[in-house]
């Protein structure tokens, strides 16, 4: 089974292009989610960000992935999140797999949008929030059954490949490193012409400072308030 | 904006609360804008007309029309794979400036893709404010312009350290978002909302098919609704305690890198970046001081109660509730308040 791992790096900041070293939960997840599946020769990580942004890719070849492929043009930085998902949709069509990957939601952002919206583009079967994921065949059919974590509640699915999984959590498994030289794209090689769209959105990011938790007398009262919300039963 | 569209997720085929409180949202929207809110209803079949109907329930929460779309793949859960194709119908038919999702698991598979779908600015896991030039008049009286201030989108990003703000009125695109820190719904209306029936296309072959349900394993950390977690500033002794705490609350365990280093952690319980995550509802942070590396393994819904004694620690700039407790001391009388409800 071919499989590629959409992965992000963690930026310290909106305006920071400093990263965290190594993964974010959910992108962690989806690689040993993907080593699970099948052999590190099988799997590419790739992630969309600027020179400098291969922290993901390096801490997923630490636990064992061998190739990874970073996609960049400049013409990315300035558009939104769509332009930014197509491009990924293009370097996944490039790599032609049977299973993408990715974390349910990156640790910086968080807003869990861009492995839906490759879904979308390349018109995908999609399953998120996965916490369990095993392949199974079927006659000629290659099928995966997946948990998709949905409140209290697991839902078992089976779908169909190729398709698109959201990842929470996988089990743990020992690392083989790998080294391999991090390869990079830009858009001549994606063979992908985009539109200038409109922009990005009319967002400001500002730092949420002044808020502090709300105080309470004790323990008792913790309790009742968290009953009265709904957090506690 | 001339319509806004807001999703109803069922439950046992009965609108979940959170969705009557998002209705309540739009609604307020609605009558500051001049918009029609519509209660975009997919089900499998069509509701019963009775006096405590779905259709008059959403009436009564604030939905102008009702949209009807039935078909018989439109069953609980809702997945992309069931719901996406009708939601979508739904959006071409109405075209709507604003789609409004309450925020929770299906949500995020449904709203995510849809904005993909629509070309729209998509802010999940967003609260809406009200700010200063929502209310006609303002300017006169020399308030900000529209689109300078009035509704917003705001939702937290960065592992709660930045806020993303974005004022709905002057948004270019149109907007999905999933909307959580929801107040309890309340009735604002009357039940004479118009019904209108919405055809989606019948279902292709689906991709993914439902084998089953059942309850999640609330000891895993992934899957658990509550999580006590502990962190430096808790005690050896205290810290041994986690497990029974996880227990008495129905809940997991989990612990800090710091916690590790003192080899009181397990590998499979360290919260946060090179860790795992958690999609808890609650996070109970005992001696926690909040770094950036730990508060990545939180999903954006996740409540957090900080109890350290260290009064600085950033933890309590990212949570929503402080008891003024020493670690050690709160978990011990959180022991005993829950042993003694047994």
């Amino acid at each position: 089974m071919q499989i590629v791992v959409l992965l992000r790096s963690v930026h310290r900041g909106p305006r920071s292009s400093e990263t965290l070293p190594g993964l974010g939960p959910c992108d962690r997840a989806a690689v040993l989610t993907a080593l699970a599946l099948a052999p590190a020769e099988q799997i590419v990580a790739l992630t969309a960000g600027p020179q400098g942004d291969e922290a993901c890719l390096t801490a997923a070849q630490a636990l064992g992935i061998g190739r990874a492929v970073r996609l960049w043009d400049a013409f990315i930085d300035s558009q939104d999140q769509h332009a930014l998902a197509a491009v990924i949709a293009a370097g996944v069509q490039r790599l032609g797999p049977d299973l993408v990957l990715t974390g349910h939601r990156s640790a910086d952002w968080a807003t869990g949008g861009t492995g839906p919206g490759v879904a979308h583009i390349l018109n995908l079967p999609l399953v998120t929030a996965a916490v369990g994921v095993r392949a199974v065949e079927r006659g000629e059919a290659s099928l995966l059954e997946v948990d998709q974590l949905r409140g209290d509640e697991l839902i078992s699915l089976e779908l169909d490949l190729p398709a698109l999984l959201t990842v929470v959590a996988a089990p743990p498994r020992a690392a083989t490193p790998q080294s391999a030289a991090i390869e990079v794209w830009d858009m001549q090689d994606l063979t992908l012409k985009m539109m200038r769209r409109s922009g990005k959105p009319e967002t400001s990011v500002e730092p949420a400072e002044g808020r502090r938790a709300r105080q309470l007398d004790g323990v008792p009262i913790l309790i009742t308030q968290l009953r009265n919300a709904g957090l506690l039963r | 904006m001339a319509n806004i569209l807001v999703h109803i997720e069922l439950s046992d085929r009965v609108a979940t609360p959170r969705s009557l409180a998002v209705l309540n949202v739009a609604r307020a929207i609605a009558s500051e804008l001049g918009a029609t809110v519509h209660a975009l209803l997919p089900c499998e079949n069509p509701p019963s007309y009775e006096r405590d109907d779905t259709i008059a329930t959403l009436s009564r929460h604030g939905a102008d029309k009702v949209a009807l779309v039935t078909g018989p793949s439109l069953v609980e859960p809702p997945l992309h794979a069931t719901h996406g194709e009708a939601i979508a119908a739904a959006c071409n038919q109405i075209k709507p400036r604003l789609v409004l999702f309450a925020g929770s698991p299906a949500s995020d598979e449904l709203a995510a893709r849809l904005a993909t779908q629509l070309g729209a600015n998509y802010f999940p896991n967003a609260r809406v404010e009200d700010g200063p030039a929502a209310r006609p008049g303002r300017a006169e009286a020399g308030e900000p312009e529209p689109g300078t201030g009035g509704f917003q989108l705001v939702s937290e990003a960065f592992r709660r350290q930045y806020l993303a703000r974005s004022p709905l009125r002057s948004a270019g695109r149109i907007v999905v978002a999933t909307i959580i820190e929801l107040a309890a719904p309340r009735t604002v209306a009357a039940d004479d909302a118009e019904v209108v029936v919405i055809h989606a296309p019948s279902a292709s072959t689906p991709h993914v098919r439902v084998r089953g349900r059942r309850p999640a394993p609330s000891a895993e950390l992934a899957c658990a609704r509550i999580v006590v977690g502990g962190g430096n500033g808790l005690a050896p002794e205290a810290a041994a305690q986690l497990p029974r705490a996880a227990t008495a609350l129905g809940g997991a365990y989990a612990h800090s890198r710091s916690l590790a280093t003192r080899e009181q952690g397990e590998p499979d319980r360290q919260l946060g970046l090179d860790g795992l995550g958690t999609e808890a509802e609650l996070y109970l942070a005992l001696g926690i001081s909040g770094s950036d590396r730990h508060l990545a393994g939180l999903a954006p819904r996740t409540a957090i109660v900080a109890i350290n004694s260290d009064a600085k620690a950033p933890i309590f700039d990212r949570a929503a509730f402080a008891p003024c407790a020493d670690a050690a001391q709160a978990l011990g009388e959180l022991l005993g308040e829950l042993d003694g409800e047994r």
